[in-house]
This record gives C-alpha cells, structure tokens and sequence, in this order.
C-alpha cells in the first residue's frame, strides 16, 4: 500500500510538472502569434498551440483528482488507525 | 469594419506574461502541493491561458482580415502593390483608398456575406494557406502566380451591393443596369467585368481575359492546380 502511495504521490508531481512545460510551450505559441501574425504562426497557435494548453490542463486536473483521492484514502487510513489502535491490514 | 483594438493583444500577452511568472515559480521553488499551491497553479494553467487563448484567437482572427496578412504570401504581391498603389486607377485600387475599408480591404470585398459568412470565409482561406503551403504556390513565380490563381468561384455581386444598394437613381438610371439587371441579379454578368466597371486586379488579365501570357523567363509549374 506504501508503495502504491508513494507511486501516486510521485505521479502527481511528475502529472504537474509536465502540465507546467506543456503550458509553458502553448503560452509561447501563442505569444510567437501576436507578435508574428502570419498565416502559419496564427493557424498554428490556433490548432496546436490550444491543443497543447488544453493537454496541460487536463494534466493539471488529472493531478489534482489523483491528489484528492490518494490524500482521501490516506486520511481514512488515519481515522482507522487511531480509532482501533492499529492499522486496517493488521486487524483483518 | 468592427475592431476589436490592439488592446486585446495587450491582453493576451499580459495574461501569459501572468500565466507563465506563476508557472516558472513553481518549476523553480518547488513547494510542496497544497491546497494554496494548487490554486495558484489553476490560475497559472488554467485562467491565465485561458485568457490568452481566447484573447489571442480575437487578436489573430483580426489579423486574417488586415491587407498586409494577405499579401505576406509572396503571391499575393502584385495585388497588394496595386491595391496600395495611390496612383493605380484599378477598382481594387480605388476602393482600397475609401476609409471604410481601410486595412482590410481584402477582406471587405472578398468576405462571404451571411449568416455563416465569417466562418464560411475563413474555412476558404484555410484552403488557401494549404494550396500555398502543400499545393505549390509557395514555389510558383509571380508570373505563374498571375494566370494560374484565379478566384475559386465567380466573384458574387451581392458583395458589391453591400455599399452599392442598386436602389438609387443614379444606378437605376444607367440603361445598362436595367437592361442587365437578371443577369447582375444571378451572377451572370459580373460588375467586375472588362465591359462594365472594369477587372478589380487588371494586371492578372490578359487581352482574352483569361490571364497574363507567361513570360519566356517563367519557370516549370509545380502547383498542384488552378484555383479558379
């Protein structure tokens, strides 16, 4: 169980930092647009650039769900313990 | 022609300014995810692009409808020339000169008129941008360029009526429009044309009409088709 945690704990993280370089490369095609608008850069942050954002996104939103339900299931896991005394898996 | 500003580029690039500061703070500090971190990366990777996404789409759909946008195609750039001409008497020419239509004359006589019109137009010049890219236009010479790229339908009169209302006098009182007024109606005869008002880019038209002659020092054509 500890190493299923530890393994969706480092997901998050990783799930967040590739949100922030995936954001970071959508922000500067979009930026490359304005100030260069000609027909490749504009179509290009148009297509792409938006997909890319919206990846980020939903990166960021994956590890916020990921987040949530691992710390959940870790705060239950804490009442139990402290309401029998010991953990879950040594009183089954 | 309705703008949206240059404030809206402003916009755009202060709210990625915005998005990416909160996003290198993170990359660069590290701290631990919690909830206020997490809020803030929602307004560094959601909000703030957000923003600049549908601020730059205003901003770079605006661009499509400027004249220099068209004519940053470099076969495009015989039209340009003439339409920015002062001294060119082409119709094209003349009406760039009005200030209605501005920087985005182009646009304002080439625009599908409509309920879908806007979206109807930019679809066209999608097809546009891939013809130049991946159907040859990009090597062709401007000779070339001049008798093979040809409006992809006749040019329709109900865009010359949206300032020529065809109602007043001095319209009616022409014996030609009355005589033509059917054919006008549908498309048959062309405002545009050598025995009415005159081609809009003359200098594509040969003595037949059908384009310019290609010069001996044109080269081998590699497009993939006429878009007439």
């Amino acid at each position: 169980m500890k190493l299923l945690d530890g393994l969706r704990a480092h997901s998050v993280t990783w799930l967040v930092r590739i949100a922030c370089y995936l954001a970071l490369v959508a922000l500067a095609i979009m930026v490359v647009s304005l100030l260069v608008p000609r027909p490749l850069p504009v179509i290009f942050a148009m297509s792409v650039g938006h997909l890319i954002g919206i990846l980020a996104f939903a990166c960021y939103f994956a590890s916020v769900l990921l987040d949530t339900t691992t710390g959940g299931a870790r705060k239950i896991r804490a009442i139990d313990s402290t309401e029998s005394g010991q953990p879950r898996s040594e009183r089954e | 022609m309705p703008h949206a500003g240059a404030w809206i580029g402003y916009i755009a690039l202060g709210s990625a300014a915005l998005a990416a500061l909160l996003i290198i703070y993170f990359l660069v500090k590290k701290p631990p995810l919690d909830l206020r971190v997490k809020l803030i990366l929602l307004l560094g990777l959601g909000v703030f692009p957000a923003i600049t996404a549908a601020t730059s789409t205003v901003a770079g759909m605006e661009q499509t409808t400027h004249r220099e946008f068209c004519g940053s195609c470099h076969v495009m750039g015989d039209h340009l020339a003439d339409a920015t001409d002062p001294r060119s008497q082409s119709l094209a020419a003349r009406h760039t000169r009005i200030p209605f239509f501005g920087e985005e004359s182009c646009y304002v006589c080439h625009a599908d008129y409509g309920m879908y019109g806007y979206a109807l137009t930019k679809a066209g010049g999608m097809r546009h941008v891939y013809l130049y890219y991946l159907g040859g236009y990009d090597h062709m010479s401007m000779d070339e360029a001049r008798r093979k790229i040809h409006l992809a339908k006749p040019y329709d009169n109900l865009n010359c009526r949206q300032c020529h209302s065809t109602t007043a006098r001095v319209w009616t009182e022409v014996p030609d429009h009355r005589s033509l007024e059917h054919e006008l109606e549908t498309n048959r005869v062309s405002c545009a044309s050598a025995g009415c008002h005159g081609f809009a880019h003359p200098f594509t038209k040969g003595p037949d009409g059908l384009g310019l002659v290609p010069s001996a020092s044109s080269s081998a054509t590699t497009a993939g088709g006429a878009a007439r």
